[in-house]
């Protein structure tokens, strides 16, 4: 009637529900990148790691090699110190003997000295240490100053004999000259100690910048981990959070049309059987009042007769046609009166019944019907088995001749101390399995539906024969024979 | 045409035999109630018959039997409460036991085939066989009166 306002209600609604839709959409996302720092963590972690280790064992390395250097140069200045010494004692010797003997480890010494010198500076120049290389210079300017000395010495015992050279050592240029260089040299090995000192410091930090950043690592992960498994858990209990909820939901949907199927069940069978009733009543009417009134109007239309005897025969004749219109009327109300409610069923029981509705089906369709019934009635069956059965055979013989398409029909009822059976059997083309289901069948749901309301079973599909459809009923004798206080009862 | 005449003249016949025999207690089986007069009406005009009562239910009617020495039942199958073949079975196999006329509008053959193993003596159709009803009862008086 009014659209507008009928809409104006549903958008807000459904425009709520998107926004809250997205929402726990931004909500996911913003979790998932939250979730991507730590990721990131765990992977860089590891590599930063590998190269911080990497750099630590060349710095390692390095500091081996430059402790080596440094001891090499300890041994190198030692040499030095010692080479020196070596000359001057060999100059001493010589000197004090005249043995010439002595001099021999002179020249070698004297050699080495500047050799053992550049190397030295090689060594510093590269360590990169600068006062080193001026020590170095310092020294390389003595030591050239004693080797002067000691050569001018034995140069002078050579040219004006021992007195001169020994007057020559006796100065104390000599002893100053060896006290600077000892000194100088004292200081290279004080440098070189220092420098010992430096490098293992610069290691041992090392070590234990690497242990912490290996501890921090190891925490790191171990945090990690926790946290993974946290999250794991949290995921975890999430998710079956989630299913329980959802189980619960399954099983309140459930339980929902569950109750929805009893309901529509049970107003199903109440509509059935309200349906029952109210044929039963017009039933009733139209056999008490209608009946009632048409023999009425028989009796009234006999005595009329009797005063037309030998009367108009014009007046007969319209009499006749009364009478035989009537007869017609009274003809239709018995019809439209069995096929409410068949009133054999009610006085003569089912088998009386189902014998009239199978003859009458076979008069008016042509059909070939074999019929079979247990020789004593199923008596006492309640009025609800009765109707029900006869019902099914009725819809059965009705749907055999509207869609069948078949030229016999067998209707069997069997009666043993368990159950009631009724087998409505054709010859046709028979049912397929697609339509066993569906809307032809709304008289098949039906069915169906008032056999399992006595506990019975309701089955239909290919006759045994191959050809045609069979439906099989079966009612429990306990739930056929019980009386109990149904809407069919009184209805007699 | 020519049977209703018949049944004039049978019916005009009846009188002579009226005063000798004692009339036959009928009882009216009938669930509605505008037939139970009409057919009350008609009975009482016969007077082979003393209409002894109606019933309307299965269980009036038998208790009539059980209590009125009842000779003839016009039975309609059809009744308020039970129907007429509780009535017809409550009757037993007895010599005794009233003669039935089953009245009625259930035309079936099924019902005049159940009704006749249940010992109906006529088998009728209200509106088909209505008029025939004096005709019938005059035969069973006939063949009670004769026998006793």
């Amino acid at each position: 009637m009014n659209p507008p306002a009928n809409l104006a209600p549903a958008a807000p609604a459904l425009s709520h529900e998107s926004t809250g839709h997205t929402q726990r959409l931004t909500l996911t996302k913003s979790r998932g990148r939250w979730f991507l720092a730590p990721v990131a963590l765990a992977i860089v972690l590891p590599i930063a790691l590998f190269f911080y280790a990497e750099l630590g064992q060349a710095r390692l390395r390095d500091a081996s090699s430059a402790l080596t250097a440094s001891e090499w140069r300890q041994a190198t200045v030692e040499e030095f110190l010692r080479s020196i010494l070596d000359a001057e004692a060999a100059q001493r010797g010589f000197l004090l003997t005249e043995d010439k003997s002595y001099l021999a480890p002179y020249d070698p010494s004297v050699r080495r000295v500047p050799q053992l010198l550049d190397r030295l500076e090689e060594s510093y120049r590269r360590a990169g240490s600068g006062r080193a290389v001026d020590l170095i210079r310092d020294l390389r300017l003595k030591s050239g100053m004693k080797i002067g000395e000691l050569n001018s010495s034995l140069r002078l015992y050579g040219e004006f004999g021992r007195p001169a050279a020994v007057a020559l050592v006796y100065t104390d240029l000599g002893k100053k000259t060896v006290e600077d260089i000892r000194r100088n040299a004292d200081a290279l090995l004080a440098l070189e100690k220092d420098m010992r000192v430096d490098v293992t410091r610069t290691w041992v930090r090392g070590i234990w910048a690497t242990r912490i950043l290996i501890g921090l690592a190891t925490l790191l992960g171990i945090g990690f981990l926790v946290a993974s498994g946290l999250l794991l858990r949290r995921n975890v209990r999430r998710r079956e959070e989630e299913a329980a909820a959802l189980e619960a939901r399954n099983r309140e949907l459930d339980q929902v049309v569950r109750e929805r199927t009893q309901n529509l069940s049970a107003l199903s069978s109440h509509l059935q059987s309200v349906r029952e009733v109210e044929k039963s009543a017009l039933a009733r009417e139209l056999h008490d009042e209608l009946g009632g009134l048409l023999v009425a109007t028989k009796m009234d239309l006999m005595w009329l007769r009797r005063k037309l005897d030998n009367g108009d025969p014009q007046l007969v004749e319209r009499w006749n046609r009364v009478a035989k219109s009537l007869e017609e009327g009274v003809e239709l109300k018995r019809r439209i009166i069995e096929n409410l409610r068949p009133t054999l069923l009610d006085n003569l029981g089912l088998v009386a019944a189902l014998r009239w509705l199978v003859g009458e089906t076979g008069r008016r369709s042509g059909l070939i019907c074999n019929e079979l019934y247990p020789e004593e009635d199923c008596a006492e069956l309640n009025p609800e088995a009765n109707i029900t059965l006869y019902r099914v055979a009725q819809e059965c013989l009705t749907n055999i001749m509207k869609h069948a398409r078949a030229t016999k029909v067998s209707v069997e009822l069997h009666c043993s101390e368990r159950d009631v059976r009724l087998l409505v059997e054709d010859n046709g083309r028979g049912i397929t399995p697609d339509r066993v289901g569906v809307s032809q069948t709304y008289g098949i749901a039906s069915m169906r539906h008032r056999v399992s309301g006595l506990g019975g079973t309701f089955s239909i599909g290919r006759a045994p024969s191959g050809h045609g459809t069979r439906v099989d009923v079966t009612i429990p004798i306990d739930r056929a024979r019980q009386t109990e206080p149904t809407a069919a009862e009184g209805i007699a | 045409m020519s049977t209703i005449k018949r049944q004039q003249q049978s019916l005009q016949s009846l009188e002579p035999i009226e005063a000798p025999a004692q009339p036959m207690r009928v009882l009216l089986v009938e669930d509605s109630k505008v037939l139970t007069e009409r057919l009350s009406e008609m009975i009482r005009q016969l007077p082979e018959v003393d209409l002894i009562g109606t019933a309307d239910t299965e269980e009036a009617a038998r208790a009539a039997v059980g209590r009125d020495r009842v000779e003839v039942l016009i039975l309609d199958l059809h009744l308020r409460q039970g129907n007429g073949f509780g009535v017809l079975r409550s009757l037993g196999t007895a010599a005794d036991r009233p003669s039935v006329i089953v009245l009625t509008n259930y035309d079936l053959p099924q019902y005049k085939e159940a009704a006749m193993a249940l010992g109906a003596t006529y088998f009728m159709d209200k509106v088909r066989d209505y008029d025939r009803l004096p005709t019938v009862l005059h035969e069973l008086f006939i063949k009670t009166r004769s026998r006793g």
